[in-house]
């Protein structure tokens, strides 16, 4: 039997509305509710893509995974640890990588990977053995010494998606990895992406990329207005249509036809 | 013109609709409001003697009768009279130097006599009026100035007939030094804290404001340190660094001192003890100062947000380091106050009149006013609102 690594359980998360986003969203609401009792499970050595529209409540589900932010409702287990009691174990267990975490420009990679593996708690041999592993595989050994403010911006992506795996996670949660990136920067993320499912590991990714949960995922969930419509494996759910089709029939059909 | 009306509309916009940047523009007169309010009532009481009903002893020699209405204050002052001639002179210039007495007058024999025999052009010298005082205790002086008013009008209207310390020297019963003292205790602590505010805010306001606008803080924050790991390890590396601007402050002031009161180095009446008593002094505003600048720094959006914030905590800085040597506030009430208190201690120190209990009172206030901060700083790092408020 399969093993769950992350299960998500009737998660709820509402945000109060300011006067000024009342007047934007046209409510009289006090409260918007991003998350909606949602559900779901990722398995170990699995990668779930999770997708929907803007607003849908995909990043608010991912920062309530890391820790970020608390759920109003229900809760969310990382290797049996929950997000509400535990958080501090939660975090030992995941890794979190969005287009909004940025490294310190002062400092080189080789520092922060030191620095990093310090906050996780990781042994300094078993550290170094790391760092040589994941600077050899991800070709950071060339830029490792030079200040993060002077690297590219393909550079400091891999960087920074290095450092989120510095404490060897349980499951790496992405969240939009390649928003606002170039193409070549984003094949960077995608390179990394690939190696990780060739290692077997469990990771959680959104995306708009159709064509990037296609290549890389096992299972994948579509969320609209906080709540999960549609979640299958990906050869099921494509067995007739491609996904993009699939995903916009589900939308239509939660919410009328796109303007 | 339309054109320049144009930007000015859009410049105004973007000023006036922000309730932040509102916020940060209208505190500083809030500020101000306040502190001049606050100012203006401690003045006023200061000045009738209505808000401490402090009563002022005074000890005359030889009054005419017809002088004695000056006694009754002008219905200001609560004056007390004292007459005991079983008193020395050199007695009561001490009482007035240790502030028992606020001062101390001396007419010449058979003044009122003399006064109307006078004749400016005459051969009899002027009858004399010597007032003794302390211009480094604010009731003496505030006696001093109101009798000198008396005597002046008085003098007016009979057309000069007596003199008032016309011996010129020797009735300011302050000595050199403490004069000296007096005038850096009032100076020294405003310029000190204005210094120490700056060094904590150039390192404060980029520590966590900067880390939020560049996107650095969340990798922290998912990491598995603490909230008040992190906001204690924040503050810490940030005290340390101001202290090293705190500690170029110390020598600088040690350094300057002797030439501040015109004496050699090994002349300078501080000792070990009083240099200790600031270091400790320093030390503890700079730890104040960096939780509160890292509390703004943290609700800020922005360094250049977190800049605007701490301008009205300097200016309130300031406005308390000028007051604790403008207002007097009698026993330890104001050691209970923060930041006034490390004002009064500073001032305590280097006006030679340093007050142990008042010194033990301020460290345990503001000791517990940092691990507070520290407490709302940690509360406020795992406020969702306060760290993604973009």
């Amino acid at each position: 039997m399969e093993q769950e690594i992350l299960k998500v359980e009737n998660l709820t998360k509402k945000f109060r509305l300011s006067l000024r986003q009342r007047k934007i969203e046209k409510t009289a609401a006090k409260e918007k509710i991003a998350v909606n009792g949602l559900s779901f499970s990722v398995n170990e050595g699995e990668i779930y893509g999770l997708l929907g529209p803007n607003g849908a409540g995909k990043t608010t589900t991912l920062r309530t995974i890391a820790t970020l932010i608390r759920p109003d409702g229900g809760d969310v287990y990382v290797g049996g640890a929950s997000v509400v009691h535990d958080p501090g174990a939660v975090r030992r267990q995941i890794g979190f990588l969005t287009g909004d975490l940025k490294l310190e420009e002062f400092f080189t990679p080789g520092y922060l990977f030191d620095f990093f593996s310090e906050l996780h708690g990781i042994p300094a041999d078993v550290a170094r053995e790391r760092k040589k592993y994941l600077f050899d595989k991800f070709g950071i050994n060339a830029f490792a010494e030079v200040k993060v403010g002077d690297l590219s911006t393909g550079m400091k992506q891999k960087a920074s998606l290095v450092i989120s795996i510095v404490h060897d996670p349980k499951i790496i949660v992405f969240d939009e990895p390649t928003n606002g990136l170039d193409v070549l920067t984003a094949r960077t993320v995608t390179d990394f992406l690939e190696e990780l499912k060739k290692d077997k590991k469990t990771v959680l990714l959104s995306t708009h990329i159709f064509s990037l949960v296609e290549k890389l995922c096992d299972r994948v969930g579509i969320i609209i207005d906080g709540k999960m419509i549609c979640e299958d494996r990906l050869d099921v759910l494509t067995a007739e249509k491609n996904l993009e089709d699939v995903f916009f029939d589900v939308y239509r059909t939660v919410k009328g036809d796109i303007v | 013109m339309k054109d320049i009306l144009i930007i000015f509309k859009k410049e105004l916009k973007r000023f006036l609709t922000d309730p932040r940047m509102l916020a940060t523009l209208l505190l500083p007169g809030v500020l101000i409001f306040c502190i001049y309010s606050l100012m203006g009532t401690f003045f006023q009481d200061l000045t009738t003697g209505s808000g401490t009903n402090a009563q002022y002893v005074v000890f005359i020699d030889n009054q005419p009768s017809e002088f004695s209405q000056f006694n009754d204050g002008g219905g200001v002052y609560n004056i007390s009279v004292n007459q005991d001639a079983a008193l020395s002179s050199e007695e009561k210039k001490e009482k007035v130097k240790s502030g028992e007495a606020a001062c101390y007058i001396v007419y010449e024999e058979d003044f009122y006599e003399k006064m109307t025999a006078y004749e400016p052009d005459g051969t009899l010298s002027a009858p004399q009026v010597e007032i003794y005082y302390d211009s480094t205790a604010t009731a003496s002086q505030t006696m001093y100035s109101y009798y000198i008013a008396c005597l002046d009008a008085f003098e007016q209207s009979i057309a000069n007939k007596f003199d008032v310390n016309a011996g010129g020297e020797g009735y300011d019963l302050a000595s050199e030094t403490e004069l000296t003292t007096y005038i850096l205790g009032m100076i020294l602590p405003m310029i000190l804290n204005t210094l120490l505010v700056a060094g904590c805010m150039s390192v404060a306001a980029e520590s966590v404001a900067g880390e939020k606008e560049r996107g650095t803080i969340a990798t922290l924050l998912v990491t598995p340190v603490g909230r008040s790991h992190l906001a204690l390890g924040k503050v810490l590396a940030l005290a340390l660094v101001a202290l090293i601007s705190a500690a170029a402050s110390f020598l600088g002031l040690i350094f300057s001192l002797p030439q501040l009161l015109g004496l050699e180095f090994s002349a300078v009446p501080y000792g070990v003890g009083d240099y200790f008593s600031i270091l400790v002094i320093i030390v503890m505003n700079v730890l104040l100062f960096t939780v509160i600048l890292t509390m703004i720094s943290t609700f800020a959006k922005s360094v250049k947000e977190a800049n605007g914030l701490a301008t009205p905590f300097m200016i309130l800085l300031i406005v308390l380091s000028l007051m604790s040597s403008i207002i007097p506030i009698s026993g330890l009430t104001g050691y209970f106050i923060p930041i006034f208190n490390s004002v009064l201690c500073l001032t305590s120190v280097i006006t030679l009149s340093f007050n142990p209990l008042g010194f033990f009172i301020t460290l345990a206030i503001n000791l517990v006013l940092f691990g507070l901060g520290v407490f709302a700083l940690a509360k406020m790092f795992s406020s969702e609102k306060i760290m993604f408020n973009k």
